[in-house]
């Protein structure tokens, strides 16, 4: 009983949600990381790199000497540079325990300290991680790279209070420029700083600056009013920032639109025909462009594939090109399985063949120009190679890809409409109304 | 079709529930007429929404027959998707996609009816100013209240002119305005001859809105019909209350089991 009561205080109920919050991550990758998964590619990628990280110390790779001490300064600043301010608020707080400033700037001070303590330990471990670097390249000691990390936590920590604050009182597309333009300004002030102040003096200065203006933002945001339901969304979005990865194909992370209205509009037909399948893949489209972690999936692709296809030699080349292909064309193709199995796309009454057809017109319009891009680098691959007619290879590559792009679709098509059947055959599901007629349509 | 027919829909209720072997329905029969408000009415977990989900086809486990218009649909679980094309379901809840715009909702629900896009738009227009949405048909309604979520389910329903309208709890969560306007919004397709079946917990208002009840108690039907045959069933007089022949009706389904 007394347990319990000393348990309902402000502090012990934050640390007790820091554990469930942690517990909840844990269950997400748990259901990833099963001993599979630990035995062929976690353990042996831990053992390779602590590997190649004491190789790194013992055996210095001559691009060491090339790296500036900028380098070092934006990688800490990107790691901090990527937090939020966490208070652990809970939507329930809202009936009682946050009417009471005497639960209420405890709980946001004892979020605050954790915010504090983790930007510690990750700056420390990106220092640790450089270590080989900052100790054999520019003669960092230990103290050096500890005094560095502390820096680097205290400027992680005010940029958590100057986003909270941003994200406070601006909204839709103003917010993200808000953050980014300031994200961006901090960061080259952090590197010019750090680059100009050599002695230690100056680096003192610096830390003190660094923790006044921390204690001036801290106190600023305990005394600010109205920030419970930020608190509560800031708190979804960074349990959706752990699992969002692991949770991609499965949906299960979902993540709300900020603003009102979409930054992308969109508001032009993207298909001359307007047929309905045509309409139909176009929303689709418009939804894909909108969600942020898409576009960086697809640009990732971007890039992967043509470093994929453009950095080994042209005969490898052309051969990852395809199984590139093929790998987008799976992904393109589970993202819109997810879409169809959105409730208010799967309510709808659909005619037969209408989506199937759709996802047809929406997959190729988002992979062609991905195929034809990865076909573009392999033709400056063989341009630059062989120069004179080589560079023919530059407008001839994407066309043959778009060629051979819309092949491996159809490919993809039939081998997906194989597989689907041969699932119902299986499980003794009786073909719909609209395979029915597809397999009159087949026959 | 069967010559004659007076029916929009006839629906019997072998056996249905979410899971095969686990019925929540059993032994149901009503028909809805063209043009006529039918309300489904029982307490909480009788099995209201879950005939809705039944007719739409949403349901794991269903033995029964639908008949449209006097044609049988076939009897299985893979209820006929020309026969769910006819009808709009207005959910409780509103169901939403994070990433569509409101606009971008209804076109969706055109295209998933095959409405042409020039009717679409004057349809769709002449809906929003209705239910006073049109300055907000470019944003997420996902970040609308929840009585304006209701409102973009109300347009794209309306929109796809069905012959039957499922309304699961149309009071709940619209604003006093935005009730009137879903029944005159309501009215007009009943002129067209669409046929409404409305869940409520209302009584009062389905008492008045409703031209039959059927009232559903523990997964079975305890009484239907006209509010005269309800008062019958329930041995109540004339001019009681459908509230009381209600409170009536569930109190004896609850002595019995």
């Amino acid at each position: 009983m007394n347990g319990g009561r000393r348990h309902f205080r402000p502090v012990p109920l934050v640390l007790s949600r820091i554990v469930f919050f942690w517990g909840e991550v844990w269950k997400c990758w748990r259901l990833t990381l099963d001993w599979t998964v630990q035995v062929y590619i976690a353990i042996p990628a831990l053992f390779i790199g602590a590997n190649m990280y004491r190789d790194a110390w013992l055996h210095p790779p001559s691009w060491f000497a090339a790296v500036p001490q900028q380098t070092v300064f934006v990688l800490l600043a990107a790691a901090m540079l990527r937090a939020r301010a966490r208070t652990f608020a809970d939507y329930g707080d809202g009936l009682f325990l946050r009417r009471s400033a005497r639960w209420t700037r405890p709980m946001i001070a004892a979020g605050l300290a954790y915010t504090l303590l983790v930007r510690l330990l990750t700056a420390a471990a990106v220092v640790a991680l450089l270590a080989p670097l900052l100790d054999l390249r520019f003669g960092w000691d230990a103290a050096t790279g500890a005094a560095m990390a502390g820096a680097a936590a205290l400027l992680g920590y005010a940029w958590t209070l100057v986003r909270d604050g941003l994200e406070r009182r601006r909204s839709g597309w103003r917010r993200v420029a808000a953050v980014w333009v300031a994200r961006l300004m901090l960061m080259a002030a952090w590197v010019a700083g750090m680059t100009v102040i050599r002695s230690g003096a100056s680096f003192g200065l610096a830390l003190a600056a660094l923790i006044a203006a921390s204690c001036l933002l801290t106190w600023l945001r305990l005394r600010a009013k109205g920030t419970f339901l930020h608190e509560v969304a800031a708190e979804r979005e960074a349990y959706s920032a752990c699992v969002r990865f692991l949770l991609m194909e499965a949906g299960g992370a979902r993540s709300v639109p900020r603003g009102r209205k979409p930054l992308l509009s969109l508001r032009r037909n993207l298909f001359r025909r307007r047929g309905t399948r045509e309409r139909i893949a176009e929303l689709w489209i418009k939804a894909k462009l909108r969600d942020p972690e898409n576009v960086q999936a697809l640009l990732t692709f971007a890039a992967i594939g043509s470093a994929a296809v453009a950095l080994p030699p042209p005969g490898l080349g052309l051969a990852v090109w395809p199984v590139s292909g093929l790998f987008a064309l799976f992904w393109l193709h589970g993202q819109w399985k997810q879409w169809e199995g959105e409730r208010y796309v799967a309510m709808l009454p659909w005619p037969p063949l209408a989506l199937r057809e759709a996802e047809g017109i929406g997959r190729r319009a988002l992979f062609l120009p991905l195929f034809g891009l990865w076909g573009l680098a392999l033709g400056c691959k063989i341009g630059l190679l062989y120069g004179g007619a080589g560079w023919l290879a530059v407008p001839l590559a994407p066309a043959v890809g778009w060629a051979a792009g819309r092949y491996l679709d159809s490919v993809v098509s039939v081998y997906l409409q194989f597989r689907k059947r041969k699932r119902k055959a299986q499980t003794g599901e009786r073909p719909s109304g609209t395979e029915e007629e597809e397999a009159r349509e087949n026959a | 079709m069967q010559e004659g027919a007076d029916f929009r829909l006839r629906v019997r209720i072998d056996e249905a529930g979410y899971e095969p072997g686990k019925p929540i329905l059993r032994d149901l029969f009503f028909e809805v007429r063209p043009g006529e408000r039918l309300g489904l009415l029982g307490p909480n977990g009788a099995g209201k929404s879950t005939v809705m989900k039944g007719l739409l086809g949403q349901l794991g486990h269903w033995k029964g027959q639908i008949d449209w218009n006097g044609l049988t649909e076939r009897e299985s679980s893979d209820r006929s998707e020309d026969g769910i094309r006819r009808m709009a379901y207005i959910p409780e809840l509103p169901i939403l996609y994070e990433r569509f715009t409101l606009w971008e909702h209804l076109q969706l629900a055109a295209a998933a009816a095959g409405m042409p896009e020039d009717r679409f738009g004057e349809r769709a227009d002449r809906l929003l100013d209705r239910f006073r949405l049109r300055k907000a048909k470019h944003e997420y309604p996902v970040r609308f209240s929840k009585g304006m979520q209701q409102k973009v389910m109300l347009i794209a329903a309306f929109l796809l002119e069905p012959d039957l309208f499922l309304v699961d709890e149309p009071f709940i969560g619209l604003d006093p305005g935005a009730v009137m306007e879903l029944l005159a919004a309501l009215d007009e397709e009943r002129a067209r001859g669409a046929s409404v079946v409305l869940t409520t917990h209302v009584l009062d208002s389905a008492e008045r809105l409703c031209d039959r009840f059927v009232l559903i108690h523990e997964g079975g039907i305890a009484a239907s019909g006209t509010l005269a045959d309800i008062r019958r069933v329930a041995g109540c007089p004339d001019g009681t209350p459908l509230f009381e022949c209600f409170r009536v009706l569930t109190q004896e389904g609850a002595e019995r089991s």
